[in-house]
């Protein structure tokens, strides 16, 4: 408790990870006025077919879709930031060289380590935590609240209260999805050592997950186990129906792929020498 | 391979130096014994109960330039579980010399305050040894200085072992008692500064007005330099020299050892 009590102290006596922070306030900040400027006509070109058809009640443009616009924010860059400021942990010690000075003492490197993963993990789900209280508290503010509309495959309508349950789910699934990221970056900056790759390396990572993301195949088991699929398991809460059996598969495939990058970055360190 | 059978012991309250170029292997040295590498074959075996045997700075004082000198001391303490009150953390930092009212961060601190603080870190836990690389690179004159007066207090009144390591000659001899001469990762002279003085000067400098008109200097073999003269010579005939010098008017400003580098190394 110790080690990840410090390592938390560390991490918020730096400026970038304030600065961090920031940007995630600013992207908010950033979404809340485009959707207050731009929204309604975004909305208008969407559902302009659907009014010819159907009688729409009441004002789209509320706090629900504008927190689905932020739970979108965990596909690319809540994870870029969580990877820059958490990398950090282990890139720093080594920039820096203090992790000489830390064994140097009589300190274990399973322990050290597993503490950085805890403090990252901590610190994941702090941020996770922030946004989603932030996103509802400010949309609910701003624009108040109403049934969400969101486009998956096809146009899908949630009540109010339905709304709100789906977008508290998908933080959660979020959650987990930017654990795996942090502890993938960790791993990576054990290997690397150095901040500009550990950062080139999980950026490319991010992008490629991102991009064959996308790709669909109609292959068995495509949505379940492609990796890139599962780390975007949040989105499955937008669909009409909830497929409670495939999300619960992804979570647990998800957290058994971040306790293999967790004991891969682990082994590695224990066999690094401190240069 | 870096290191080669080599076999060095520094005694409780003794100073010992480790003379190297770079990349003579002294880094790599410190590193193994205190655990940071592995060797590739051998063993190191530190015979101590304490929970920390060897305290020390490799290559220079690396500590956590965003927090201050109080903050370092703090996390490192209890990185050790070792928890420290505010007046204990003060006395570390009494002890290596170092203000109580700078409460910066440690990025804005000069060489010789992270040396200290650095010194304060390898302390914690009461290590019965000390390592310190190079500790006097990137100081001034003044900072050299005040830094030995901290070694020789750690050394003498704490009665801590220290292993010195420098390529600068002078650091070593005004500090240690014994010295390893470290060539291509391998001891190549060792022992007490005084044994190796004995077999390694042969050469004294010496500084004074009019030495090149000098009758006494002309039944040795010298080589004038400036105002000086290198006097090829035993450490016995030394004193016999200068009174012979003075008898002849010559005014001596000074008489410093030449170590025969090529011997030593």
């Amino acid at each position: 408790m110790n080690l990840i009590q410090i390592e938390l102290f560390k991490l918020f006596k730096q400026r970038r990870t304030f600065l961090a922070l920031a940007a995630v306030f600013i992207f908010e900040i950033v979404v809340f006025v485009i959707a207050y400027d731009q929204g309604a006509n975004i909305l208008d070109v969407v559902l302009n077919t659907l009014k010819d058809s159907f009688y729409l009640k009441g004002d789209l443009l509320n706090g629900n879709l504008i927190t689905f616009f932020l739970v979108n924010s965990m596909a690319f860059h809540l994870p870029l930031l969580l990877m820059i400021i958490v990398s950090g942990i282990v890139t720093l010690e080594y920039q820096e060289g203090t992790i000489r000075t830390v064994f140097l003492q009589p300190v274990s490197k399973w322990k050290f380590l597993a503490a950085k993963f805890a403090a990252a993990i901590v610190f994941t789900i702090g941020v996770v935590f922030v946004l989603a209280i932030t996103a509802f508290t400010f949309s609910y503010g701003l624009f108040g609240r109403g049934d969400l509309v969101v486009y998956m495959d096809s146009l899908n309508f949630f009540s109010e209260q339905d709304a709100f349950k789906r977008l508290l789910y998908s933080f959660f699934s979020g959650m987990l999805t930017m654990i795996f990221y942090s502890c993938l970056c960790l791993t990576i900056a054990v290997f690397l050592k150095d901040a500009l790759k550990t950062w080139l390396i999980s950026i490319l990572f991010l992008i490629i997950t991102n991009l064959t993301g996308q790709l669909q195949f109609n292959l068995p088991g495509w949505d379940y186990w492609f990796f890139p699929k599962l780390v975007t398991t949040w989105r499955k809460f937008f669909n009409f129906e909830i497929p409670w059996e495939q999300i619960w598969g992804s979570h647990l495939l998800l957290v058994f792929l971040t306790i293999l990058v967790i004991f891969v970055g682990m082994v590695q360190f224990y066999k690094n020498d401190i240069e | 391979m870096v290191l080669d059978g080599i076999s060095i012991s520094c005694s409780k309250g003794e100073i010992c130096g480790v003379l190297g170029a770079n990349g003579a292997g002294k880094s790599t040295l410190f590193k193994i014994i205190t655990g940071l590498i592995g060797p590739s074959s051998g063993s190191v075996k530190i015979h101590t109960h304490s929970s920390k045997a060897i305290g020390g700075i490799i290559e220079k004082p690396a500590l956590y330039p965003y927090l201050n000198a109080r903050e370092n001391i703090s996390v490192f303490a209890k990185m050790q579980s070792l928890k420290l009150s505010p007046k204990e953390i003060d006395e570390q930092l009494l002890l290596v010399g170092l203000p109580l009212e700078k409460n910066y961060a440690v990025s804005k601190f000069s060489m010789g305050m992270k040396q200290r603080l650095g010194i304060a870190i390898a302390l914690l836990n009461n290590p019965e040894s000390l390592i310190l690389d190079e500790p006097f690179s990137g100081l001034d004159p003044l900072g050299i200085e005040s830094l030995k007066g901290l070694i020789r207090h750690l050394a003498h009144e704490k009665g801590i072992g220290i292993f010195i390591s420098s390529h600068i000659m002078e650091h070593l001899l005004s500090l240690c008692t014994k010295l390893y001469v470290l060539k291509n990762g391998k001891i190549v002279n060792s022992g007490a500064i005084d044994v190796l003085m004995e077999r390694h000067i042969h050469q004294y400098e010496i500084s004074g007005t009019g030495l090149k008109g000098s009758k006494v200097l002309e039944a040795y073999q010298v080589v004038f330099v400036n105002s000086s003269a290198l006097v090829s010579i035993q450490k016995e005939q030394v004193s016999k020299l200068l009174t012979d010098l003075l008898k002849e008017g010559i005014q001596v400003h000074g008489c410093k050892a030449v170590w025969n580098m090529e011997s030593l190394f």
